[in-house]
């Protein structure tokens, strides 16, 4: 685990993208001139989807529960309190019901996904 | 007679087997620091693209599992095969799920599965674990999904730490299964041969997102968010601690760009493998144009202002010259290195390098590096350009001639003075070491790229600052408050983890603890860069001031009225100690003492014990029996 805290994103919305205060998992796109300087760069602020398939390595993989028939996606990451990064994950949830962008410890996302993961075998 | 009450080079049984009194040598057990830790939320190590053919296989592994509920060890699909946790069991799926028995939580087991056929078997640290299961016959010929701790789909994720991952194409028998745990330093047992071996995932590197496949086979796993492990004694080969190559790769990859006015400057050659064996070279293809041709490649993020290094694989396709360029300033700055690839030299450079090198890695193939000054924090850049096939002896760096082509391969561009063993295209850049055991391929390591720096000298632990080495406890290292000696050749080396100490060989304990405990024991230290002998917490410290990497001949003594440290043969310091007892009960460390703030770095070499004090003359004499082989 190198995250510290966990949300669960409706499925449907794994395109949206991150809050933007959370800019630390922005990454930045170039051109090159023919001799290989910078000729443009472009900055991306990731989807939830562009995110979860960036970050896998340093966080684990994107886990999809089903509650209620309803998909949720469960992503790890690194967020701050004192650069208000979880306020704004928490603003996410504002007026929805768990699990729509709830955030979860580790002892509390293993209980969450271990309730509402099949059992394949 | 001096009694050598350790010797560590004698061969080291990493298991514990080291309580025969009837041995003349106490010896050590070898412990690796490190592994991967799995956190049974969403961490796995995927390993997509290995495929096995044959129904016969066996998969050997350490877990040190968390939770052995219901999660999985390895998931192959399609043909699902699964091994697995099942209700706090070992078990496996092939067609149906069996199960075997329980084994302990929390603490490091070495499972090996043997499937003949329909057979099943599943031995436990040594020994078979329940009993033989009848199965479907495993297919993994045609597998494109094959993760290591978790449901193939996601879910079923393993809880915690795993090292040592290996899959042999063949059956063990129970004699080879114990084999491999009783010999934990051996990487195919006795009997099997070295192709048997299909995968081995030492998991040792201890950074980066990559789990290299030791196996010569290429199949490099790809870590999803399970983090390293240091410290911990996973009982692993130690020839993966011993036998490291150690590098960095802030910046690496087998692909090239071109110039989009030059597309004809550059192909993949899918006729010609690259030196690790597994990729395909690219061709540089001088022979188009009028202006000079290149291909380059570019870092993603800036570099720090300071020393950079560009590096790559070059061979003779049609040519005998090729220029192997560092973009040192963005582009601003070039500096040429002027490639020999009929007899593998530098001829000519062009633009100040602060060095470059070049070496034969095999089947024509060298490896070429240019270092330079990066004069502002900016993208670092490497390039092959063209060489007039005239002119060998000076660098051309504006020849528009046709030129023809230049196989190349694995290009990397790194911060610092130092030229790191280049790793290949897998896994995502990082800045810090990882190392790199050797594999089953002769002088390469693990990776299979890189020439096996054969660094370790005859009899010495390479130790990384997370392995170590003990020897247990027992009477013949109990001195009482009488004389006694230590000795040991290091490499000097001192790295900060909260204590000026880092320990060579203690006695047990902490080193640094007074008041009678029998703490003692050599150490390198960060005041002014020294050796020392500790004697009940008190060093004595060597006048001689070391830089890291100098081999030094260490010997402390203690003979009832004073400690006394020699140095390269030479007494260097003489304190009056009072005597205090030296006997515990403590096991003997060799890399460390009972803190975790003084792990060692570097080489030791042939620690010993002796139950009484050394004279001058034998320090000496053993100084000089030995020094050719460490300086």
């Amino acid at each position: 685990m190198n995250g510290n805290i966990y949300i669960s994103v409706p499925a449907a919305d794994k395109a949206q993208q991150l809050p933007a205060s959370l800019d630390r998992y922005d990454w930045e796109t170039f051109t090159y001139n023919e001799d290989g300087t910078v000729n443009s760069m472009t900055t991306i602020h990731p989807t939830w989807e562009q995110y979860g398939e960036k970050y896998k390595h340093l966080f684990g993989a994107p886990v999809t529960v089903t509650v209620s028939e309803v998909d949720y996606i469960v992503y790890e990451m690194e967020a701050s309190w004192l650069q208000s990064e979880v306020s704004a994950l928490i603003a996410l949830g504002n007026g929805l019901t768990t699990p729509s962008y709830t955030l979860m410890t580790n002892p509390e996302v293993r209980a969450f996904i271990q309730a509402n993961t099949p059992e394949e075998l | 007679m001096a009694t050598t009450t350790t010797k560590t080079n004698k061969p080291i049984l990493p298991r514990g087997v080291d309580n025969r009194p009837v041995d003349s040598y106490n010896r050590a057990e070898l412990y690796s620091g490190k592994a991967l830790d799995f956190d049974g939320v969403n961490d796995y190590v995927d390993l997509a693209g290995f495929t096995m053919s044959g129904s016969v296989a066996s998969f050997s592994f350490y877990v040190n599992a968390d939770n052995t509920g219901n999660v999985y060890f390895l998931d192959a699909n399609p043909n699902r095969f699964v091994l697995r946790f099942l209700n706090n069991k070992v078990a496996l799926f092939s067609g149906s799920l069996v199960e075997f028995d329980a084994i302990k939580a929390n603490e490091w087991t070495h499972l090996v599965y043997v499937l003949n056929g329909t057979s099943a078997k599943c031995y436990a640290n040594g020994v078979q674990l329940g009993i033989e299961q009848t199965i479907t016959a495993i297919d993994l010929s045609a597998a494109t999904d094959f993760d290591l701790g978790r449901w193939y789909l996601g879910g079923a994720y393993y809880d915690g730490g795993m090292a040592g991952f290996k899959i042999f194409n063949t059956a063990l028998t129970a004699a080879q299964v114990a084999d491999l745990y009783n010999n934990p330093e051996k990487i195919v047992p006795t009997g099997v041969d070295n192709t048997a071996l299909k995968l081995w995932l030492p998991m040792q590197e201890g950074a980066g997102t990559t789990a290299y496949d030791g196996s010569g086979n290429g199949n490099h796993g790809t870590i999803n968010g399970a983090t390293w492990t240091h410290g911990i004694g996973a009982p692993i080969a130690q020839t993966a601690v011993i036998d490291w190559n150690k590098g960095s790769n802030f910046f690496n990859d087998s692909s090239w760009e071109v110039s989009s006015a030059k597309t004809n400057a550059f192909v993949f050659s899918s006729s010609h493998i690259a030196p690790n064996g597994v990729d395909t070279a690219a061709v540089f293809d001088d022979g188009v144009g009028s202006t000079y041709k290149r291909a380059y490649k570019v870092t993603s993020t800036s570099m720090a202002i300071g020393q950079i290094t560009a590096s790559t694989f070059v061979k003779k396709k049609d040519v005998d010259y090729i220029n192997v360029v560092l973009g040192a300033d963005g582009g601003a700055t070039k500096i040429f290195a002027l490639v020999d690839l009929v007899n593998g030299t530098i001829n000519d450079t062009s633009g100040s390098p602060t060095a470059t090198s070049i070496k034969s890695v095999g089947d024509g193939w060298y490896y070429v590096s240019v270092q330079g000054d990066q004069l502002s924090s900016a993208q670092g850049l490497a390039y092959i350009y063209g060489q007039d096939p005239t002119n060998g002896s000076s660098v051309d760096e504006n020849y528009t001639g046709e030129n023809n082509q230049t196989y190349i391969w694995g290009i990397n561009i790194q911060e610092g003075a130092i030229n790191n063993v280049h790793l290949p295209t897998i896994g995502t850049s990082q800045s810090s070491d990882v190392l790199l055991p050797q594999g089953l391929t002769t002088g390469r390591d693990i990776t299979g790229v890189n020439l096996f720096e054969n660094v370790r000298k005859q009899g010495a632990l390479n130790l990384d600052g997370n392995s170590w080495a003990e020897v247990h406890d027992n009477a013949s290292l109990d001195f009482g408050a009488g004389s006694f000696t230590f000795e040991a050749w290091a490499k000097y080396s001192y790295v900060p983890q909260g204590s000026s100490l880092n320990a060579i060989l203690s006695l047990g304990g902490d080193i640094g603890q007074g008041g009678g405990y029998g703490r003692a024991g050599l150490v390198s230290s960060s005041s002014g860069s020294s050796m020392s002998f500790f004697y009940n917490s008190t060093g004595n410290y060597s006048t001689s001031s070391f830089s890291n990497g100098d081999w030094v001949h260490i010997v402390g003594v203690y003979d009832e009225t004073n400690a006394i440290v020699y140095i390269n043969g030479a007494e260097e310091r003489i304190t009056a100690r009072t005597a205090a007892s030296m006997t515990n009960t403590d096991v003997k460390q060799i890399g460390r003492d009972s803190t975790a703030i003084r792990y060692y770095s570097d080489q030791i070499a042939q620690p010993r014990i002796y139950n009484r004090a050394l004279t001058a003359s034998e320090v000496l004499n053993n100084y000089n029996a030995t020094s050719s082989l460490y300086i």
